[in-house]
């Protein structure tokens, strides 16, 4: 009874000779006292001493017991403190009324002053019990509003229910405005979610618990999500005593997260596609279910032709807009829709159209027909792409292509299906140039000699076993080699010699056109270092340079290491690059281009005609030569390549810059060429590709002319 | 050995003129000795002073009686003999305490106070009193000091 030790009590009474005894008597229990000889005495000093029980007479002039007591009780300080009435032995009146206007307990005058000593201690016990449990259930409260945690019980037989405050809250009502009985809740519930909420209340009204996660309309319209869990409250096999009690969490934030991380995962954020992982897992399933149920299901990829060019020309924004209306065709095409999500969300849903990359998306069809119904998709498709799309200020008509893969015919697994369409796919932006192809053993032959060449490849880097050739540029007026273009070629100890636009566009892909372009100059480096004198005075070796060479940050370093290091000049070597590659980030181009000029390194744009052939680039680059694209010279036999070619040269003329014509073969082209005014020559009409020797000894040699004149 | 201070719980010897249903002693001094802090002793400190304290909260209360009865004054007579009844219950005055009763349950029937009415609990204050000297619970200074009044 340590909670009595060192009570406070206030004693009041009118009588001073019954204070007087009480005080006495409190004293001698070990208690502190102080004390108010009338109601308004007693409630002021109850506001300054805060006392832990007050003993409290019942007839007094002005303010009776009855009075304080019942405002004691009003107020949030004595709400709980222990009150004990003195009362008349006889008065039972007084009893009922001490009990009624909130008294602790009662003592009949005279008081037996042990007795009331005693009564004190088991008051006081009582007092602080009754606290602690207020206290647990204000803290129980305090979790359950921090945690968003309401609860109920379920007193089945009557459908009599208790719910906690804080359960109210979760609806956003006042107690009042719930309703009564179990089914109330039902009224508040979001209308899809009702009858799985009725369901499981039918069974908790038998005893069955139940776990479940349903979504409420707030009386502002706002939905939230809660998950509630149902237990019987009691092991009693009695039906007619059946008590249900509940736990339910508003979870609407978790689950609006998880949405949120399953769309960032499964989703593209530019199209609201969804993504290459989304499409993985959905093809797994579905190639699974295929395979059981002895089915078809096909994989179409879908790439946008020369998409980069929107970027370049338009602006990435524009790119983005015209990525969205591609989507947002292809999904209404194969009927695609978000399906309304469960509480809680749902699995992933049965979508056909993804993004698969930039400017390639997936097309999965579960259930496919024949081939031709594939094929006769595949066409739908590209037809759909082909639309013209407006974006301001202008209409954009882009083409496509689709490569389709079959399961079973064209693969036994998910990963292996989508790496036949896309193989499908890159044969034919490659090789074929077909619209729709599809899947077919050769390509998987040539997948596979693709994927063997890469580590051959990387191998042949690595053991040098690359080759460097030059082919000389004449110029046609002196007679003499004034340059050469250093060309690579892989002879392949093993299998024969590879075609260079097989190999550099694999090294491209993979990323290996770096190291090889890095042996390239070195190669090349090395010969001019070696032939030294032999070669003449502006003698230049053209190096090629693919775009992803042009992008890479240390290409600037790894040139002037490679010329320092062979204690080369800048001047022997001229960079060939397309004017792709220049246009794809002008103000990158024109800063390169500019330190390379700066270290006396030349520029030549390869291919010139086949890209943008803009005039403006060529104002604001640093470049020096033009060089014709052998496909027009191959077209000097009729008069539109001849003045392409003649405005190629005014051109390249009136800017000041030097002008090469590729691939020259007859007499008859290096006629017009000459009368048009282009002097320097590349083709198998002068020379082949040679080695280093070889080009030593051509330099040394007589007056060169065409080969058979 | 016996405690010549300590008294066996028992009432004292009746009063002479009391009638005969008052069958209350003056003065129950085995109650008296057992409130708070007396411990039993006729010498405690704490019972000298709520004898002092009953003695003029008592005479001062008989002196309310008187004017509330003369002014016919029910409410005050009710609560006056309320309050005696329960102090000199408590303190062992049992037959005060009796005769407070009887003038409270009076005044609760409705009944107009009348001097008469007062009389009796005058009568048993007065031997209360005399009780209280004889017992030498109290000097014949300490009672005369509050009787004065009575006697007028």
């Amino acid at each position: 009874m340590t909670a009595s030790l060192d009570a406070h009590i206030l004693v009041v009474d009118d009588d001073p000779l019954t204070r007087m005894m009480a005080v006495e008597a409190l004293r001698e229990g070990g208690f502190t006292t102080v004390e108010a000889e009338n109601g308004a005495q007693a409630l002021a000093v109850f506001d300054v001493e805060h006392p832990d029980l007050v003993l409290l007479d019942v007839m007094m002039p002005g303010l009776s017991g009855f009075d304080v007591c019942a405002r004691l009780r009003g107020s949030p300080a004595g709400k709980l403190v222990p009150i004990i009435m003195m009362t008349g032995l006889d008065d039972s009146e007084s009893v009922e009324e001490a009990f009624h206007v909130g008294a602790t307990d009662f003592i009949s005058k005279p008081v037996n002053w042990t007795l009331l000593r005693f009564r004190i201690r088991y008051v006081l016990r009582s007092a602080q019990v009754l606290k602690e449990l207020v206290r647990n259930q204000e803290s129980l409260s305090s979790a359950q509003r921090i945690a968003r945690l309401g609860s109920w019980e379920w007193l089945v037989p009557t459908d009599t229910v208790q719910r906690s405050p804080q359960y109210y809250r979760l609806f956003g009502l006042p107690a009042e405005g719930f309703g009564d009985g179990m089914l109330a809740v039902l009224d508040h519930l979001y209308g899809p979610d009702r009858a799985l909420l009725a369901a499981a209340l039918e069974g908790a009204r038998k005893g069955a618990g139940y776990q479940l996660t349903y979504r409420i309309v707030w009386p502002d319209g706002s939905v939230r999500t809660l998950l509630e869990t149902v237990e019987r409250a009691d092991d009693l096999p009695d039906p007619q005593a059946l008590v249900m009690e509940g736990s339910a969490q508003d979870i609407t934030e978790q689950v609006e997260t998880q949405r949120r991380i399953r769309q960032l995962a499964y989703f593209d954020p530019l199209t609201g596609l969804p993504n290459r992982e989304f499409f993985r897992e959905s093809l797994l399933a579905a190639t699974a279910r295929a395979l059981r149920s002895k089915t078809r299901c096909a994989v179409m990829v879908v790439d946008i032709d020369r998409f980069a060019r929107i970027n370049d020309s338009l602006g990435p924004e524009r790119g983005d807009q015209v990525l969205q209306v591609i989507g947002q065709r292809l999904r209404e095409t194969m009927g695609d829709r978000m399906p309304a999500e469960p509480a809680g969300g749902g699995a992933l849903p049965r979508l056909k159209v993804a993004r698969l990359a930039a400017d390639e998306f997936g097309i999965l069809i579960g259930e496919a027909g024949s081939v031709d119904d594939m094929l006769a998709i595949a066409h739908a498709l590209l037809q759909v792409v082909r639309g013209p799309i407006r974006v301001p200020g202008q209409e954009i008509t882009l083409a496509a292509r689709v490569g389709v893969a079959i399961l079973p015919d064209h693969a036994s697994d998910a990963d292996a299906l989508l790496k036949a369409a896309e193989t499908a796919l890159n044969r034919a932006k490659r090789v074929t140039r077909d619209e729709v192809a599809l899947f077919s053993e050769e390509m998987k032959v040539a997948a596979f000699r693709r994927f063997t060449l890469e580590g051959e490849l990387r191998r042949a880097i690595g053991e040098e076993e690359l080759q460097v050739l030059y082919q000389p540029i004449v110029d046609v007026e002196r007679g003499c080699i004034v340059k050469a273009e250093a060309l690579v070629r892989w002879p392949h100890m093993a299998s024969g010699p590879v075609p260079p636009p097989e190999f550099i566009s694999l090294a491209e892909e993979t990323g290996m056109i770096v190291p090889l372009t890095r042996t390239v100059i070195e190669r090349v480096c090395h010969d001019i270092a070696t032939l030294g004198p032999a070669l003449p005075q502006d003698f230049r070796i053209g190096i090629n340079l693919s775009g992803v060479n042009f992008m890479d940050p240390q290409f600037m370093p790894t040139v002037c290491a490679v010329l320092a290091g062979a204690a080369v000049e800048p001047a022997r070597i001229e960079f060939e690059l397309t004017e792709t590659v220049l246009m794809r980030d002008l103000d990158y181009a024109t800063n390169i281009l500019a330190r390379l000029r700066q270290m006396g390194i030349r520029v030549a744009v390869d291919d010139f005609g086949t890209g943008y052939s803009s005039l403006a680039y060529l104002r604001r680059l640093a470049v020096d030569t033009l060089k014709i694209d052998r496909s027009f010279v191959g077209e000097l036999n009729n008069a539109q390549g001849v003045a392409i070619v003649k405005a190629i040269i005014g051109l390249a003329h009136s800017l000041g810059l030097e002008v090469v014509a590729e691939g020259v073969e007859t007499t008859a082209q290096l006629d017009i060429l000459r009368a048009q005014g282009c002097r320097l020559i590349q083709g198998y009409l002068f020379a082949k590709p040679m080695g280093c020797r070889a080009l030593v000894h051509a330099l040394a040699g007589a007056r060169l002319m065409p080969v058979g004149s | 050995m016996r405690d010549p201070s300590k008294i066996e719980a028992g009432p004292l010897a009746p009063q002479a003129e009391t009638p005969a249903r008052d069958v209350e002693p003056d003065l129950d001094l085995a109650v008296m000795l057992r409130l708070p802090g007396v411990n039993g002793s006729r010498e405690s400190p704490v019972l000298r002073r709520l004898l002092c304290l009953f003695v003029s909260e008592t005479a001062r209360n008989i002196k309310g009686l008187h004017c509330g009865a003369e002014a016919g004054d029910r409410p005050a007579v009710q609560a006056l003999a309320h309050k005696m009844k329960s102090a000199s219950m408590a303190i062992g005055a049992s037959r005060l305490a009796a005769r407070a009763r009887s003038l409270e349950a009076c005044m609760k029937g409705g009944a107009r106070p009348r001097p008469a009415d007062v009389k009796a609990v005058a009568v048993a204050w007065h031997d209360c009193g005399k009780a209280l000297v004889s017992e030498g619970l109290l000097s014949v200074d300490g009672w005369s000091g509050v009787e004065g009044p009575m006697e007028r």
